[in-house]
């Protein structure tokens, strides 16, 4: 998959989506628990999981399902990109490593919380 | 007001927000506008047209007849088959008249201007700067008037660029009159463009996709089939029409005893669906456990909205509106339209009203017996498959849901026993709260990235509904790819509210029908608002022209998300199934560096730019402003792809 990676590519793509996102360094194998959000980030962004699931995740209609908060268990995870249940494309091990997927993981899991519809005068319940 | 708006608008420059141009009003006033007595739109030549400082109204110069000089019963002038054509547009009501002009109804063009604008009840030519942008208005004026309008286009190349657009007219069931420029006979046609554009049967081209068509032979024959035509789009199921009027008819003098047209405007009684259809589906919906409602176009009306508040209330059922017209309160205990599922598993009947995928609406109730009412089954053509997949129905009533609901409410009313009423409400409460938990959970959705850029669509519609929950508003575009959020958690109670879309998914329908149904709203007094494509609006941006130029108040806000995102969620799918990556999947599928503010600050529309979540308020605030005053502004919003 980093093979395929043009940075004209990517420059365009941020260009249609919003901020840059560069690409961090330190991408040696490691074990899982450290897992590192923030290559997660920018493989969240090059895999185009955002296009469908939103930037940080929050899920879109008639695109991707919300995926954090809650985030589901790694395991499901993981399944659902290698044999995706319903009109998800399937990300297999040719474009996206154990690695990649958990790191990716580390990225949503590091999202901060969102605000509550409570928070935001506009959104409360005007019952 | 122009002073106060100048100095508005410089702030707006100042602030980096957007170029911003002179807006129509302050044009017309710099031109010396509004010196025209005509209620219909008649902007003044723009001086930059005609070289010079701009144009004193001087009392001592007439340029034109007056209008008692061009009424009908004033035979002194010659008329010409064009006059005879505006006057039958008048008498039917159709008024509002879109159109890029073209040589081969340059007859008409005159007679409209000459004529038709100076009547009482006058005519109003609009400048479009597409066909599929005239089509595009009709069909958006159509759906908010209740009523068809006519447009205009060149034989050929004209009704070529208007065929997408006629054809989401026809999947839409949307009423157009679509009059075609022809140059039927050989010996009128003048050079090598006139044959180029002539053509033996122009209509030919979109036959597949209209109710009807005709290319009249004489003027009465032209009268007969206007009426006809009308009387096709406007009967359910409803939809375009097309007429080619030949120039030579449009040019040939008027005898002065001939006839002066003479029609009538009928009104349109839809057709009910058989009274043993209706009493058996009355039947099979009081005896059901879990009865659903499915409706997608079926209100019409404000007649029809009630209709069906009341069918659902008696039922105490579920409703799924599918969003092809604003069927049901958004609100509404009963509107579980983002419960599809859940509610179409329980469901052991379904009643469907003009769903136009009906297969595929009904999914997950594989079991429940299906009763279908539809205007559809009346009228369908073969080639293009805007019928969709043939759904399993156990009943199909052949019928307009709309003119159906009463007696189909009549018969269910005395069909319902008295002991089935305590678990009638008890369904009813069921779904009551069923649907605070729907709200809830939708306001919690739109929390979420509420600060982040690119700015989610949730946060763009609770800034505007923010500011508008309290005006007259209606949204004149579909919002599918804008989150459905105000289906969730806006208080739509009328019909005019929310009109649906495209009905083709033909790109290049949201700014035309948007300026159209803004049009409509116009003289209601109402706040047409929409939040569409930037590629939709890439493909027609002329359509904000014609909104500043004839000064049409509209809040365009643009869902910038750089590209053609549906395109790019596409090919990315395709690119992973192949197992090749997605890294170069954007080619092909990305507008970046478009700066939709400067588009419409070109054309004349106020506009702003907005990347920080936190500019939206004032921006909207501002924009607002400007629509109050009668005019379009915009909003080019970088936002989330969906
Ligand atoms: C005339 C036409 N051409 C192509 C398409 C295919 N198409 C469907 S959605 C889409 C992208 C629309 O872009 P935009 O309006 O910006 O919406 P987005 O998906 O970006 O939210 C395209 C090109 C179409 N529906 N109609
Ligand atoms: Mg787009």
């Amino acid at each position: 998959m980093r093979s395929l990676f043009v940075a004209g590519a990517l420059l365009a793509l941020a260009a249609a989506t919003g901020p840059v996102i560069a690409q961090p360094s330190g991408e040696a194998e490691r074990p899982m628990e450290q897992a590192n959000a923030a290559r997660g980030r920018y493989l969240y962004f090059q895999t185009g999981c955002y296009a469908c699931h939103g930037t940080i995740g929050h899920g879109a209609f008639l695109a991707g399902p919300k995926l954090t908060p809650p985030l589901m268990a790694f395991e499901p995870f993981s399944a659902q990109l290698r044999e995706p249940v319903g009109r998800m494309p399937r990300y297999g091990a040719e474009t996206m490593s154990d690695e990649d997927v958990a790191d990716i993981y580390a990225f949503l899991k590091a999202i901060p919380p969102q605000p509550t519809p409570d928070s935001i005068d506009m959104l409360k319940d005007p019952s | 007001m122009t002073g106060g708006r100048r100095n508005f608008l410089k702030t707006m420059s100042a602030g980096g927000l957007a170029a911003v141009a002179a807006s129509g009003k302050a044009r017309a006033a710099a031109s010396g506008g509004g010196t025209s007595k005509v209620a219909s739109s008649v902007p003044p030549i723009p001086a930059a047209a005609l070289e010079t400082a701009p144009l004193e109204p001087s009392e001592s110069v007439q340029t034109a007849p007056s209008d008692a000089a061009l009424s009908a019963s004033a035979r002194a002038q010659p008329l010409y088959g064009s006059d005879y054509m505006a006057d039958c547009l008048q008498h039917l009501g159709l008024t509002v008249i879109p159109q890029v002009p073209g040589s081969t109804f340059t007859g008409l063009h005159e007679s409209i201007v000459n004529r038709g604008m100076l009547r009482e009840k006058p005519l109003d030519l609009l400048t479009v700067t597409h066909e599929e942008i005239g089509v595009a208005f009709a069909h958006g004026y159509a759906k908010v008037a209740g009523d068809a309008t006519a447009t205009i286009v060149h034989s050929t190349v004209g009704l070529q660029h208007a065929s997408m657009a006629l054809y989401n007219a026809w999947c839409d069931r949307a009423p157009v009159v679509c009059l075609t420029g022809s140059l039927t006979d050989p010996e009128s046609r003048k050079n090598w463009v006139d044959w180029m554009h002539a053509v033996s049967d122009g209509p030919a081209l979109t036959r597949d996709f209209t109710k009807f068509d005709e290319t009249p032979r004489s003027l009465p024959h032209f009268t007969e089939s206007l009426v006809r035509g009308y009387q096709m789009a406007m009967t359910p199921p409803q939809g375009p029409v097309v007429l080619a009027i030949d120039l030579n008819l449009q040019e040939r003098r008027i005898a002065k005893d001939e006839a002066l047209p003479s029609l009538r405007k009928p009104r349109i009684s839809a057709p009910q669906g058989d009274s043993g259809g209706v009493a058996e589906a009355a039947k099979m919906l009081a005896q059901a456990e879990n009865p659903v409602l499915i409706a997608d176009r079926t209100a019409r009306t404000a007649e029809g909205f009630g209709a069906l508040i009341e069918l659902a209330e008696t039922l105490q059922a579920p409703v799924i509106d599918m969003g092809g017209r604003l069927n049901f309160p958004w609100l509404h205990p009963l509107n579980q339209s983002f419960n599809r599922g859940a509610v179409l598993r329980e469901a052991d009947v379904i009643l469907a009203m003009e769903v136009q995928d009906l297969s595929n609406a009904v999914r997950p109730a594989p079991n429940a017996r299906l009763i279908s009412l539809s205007s559809y089954d009346y009228y369908l053509k073969s080639n293009y498959q805007s019928f969709q997949a043939m759904p399993k129905v156990d009943l199909a009533i052949a019928g307009d849901a709309e003119a159906t609901l009463p007696a189909l409410l009549a018969a269910l009313r005395a069909a319902i026993p008295r002991r089935s009423r305590s678990a009638i409400a008890d369904r009813g409460a069921r779904w009551a709260e069923d649907r605070k938990g729907q709200m809830a959970r939708a306001r919690r959705e739109a929390a979420l990235g509420w600060s982040i850029k690119p700015i989610t669509t949730g946060r763009v519609w609770a800034e505007v509904h923010d500011q508008v929950k309290d005006m007259d508003w209606a949204i004149v575009g579909g919002c599918h790819f804008e989150g459905k959020w105000p289906q969730q958690l806006w208080d739509a109670r009328q019909h005019h509210q929310y009109i649906g879309d495209s009905g083709g998914y033909g790109l290049g329908y949201l700014p035309g029908a948007a300026v159209g149904a803004a049009y409509a709203h116009r003289s209601e007094g109402r706040l047409p608002i929409v939040f569409g494509g930037d590629g939709d609006l890439l493909m027609a941006p002329g359509a904000l022209f014609t909104a500043a130029y004839h000064t049409i108040p509209l809040l365009y806000l643009v869902h910038n998300n750089g590209g053609y995102h549906q395109e790019i969620m596409k090919v990315q799918e395709q690119a992973n199934a192949r197992a090749r990556g997605i890294a170069r999947t954007h080619v092909g599928n990305v507008l970046p560096g478009a700066d939709y503010a400067k588009l419409g600050a070109s054309m004349g529309v106020a506009s702003q730019r907005v990347v920080e979540p936190g500019d939206l308020r004032a921006a909207i605030a501002r924009a607002l402003e400007v629509v109050a005053s009668g005019e379009p502004a915009l909003i080019d919003i970088v936002s989330q792809g969906r």
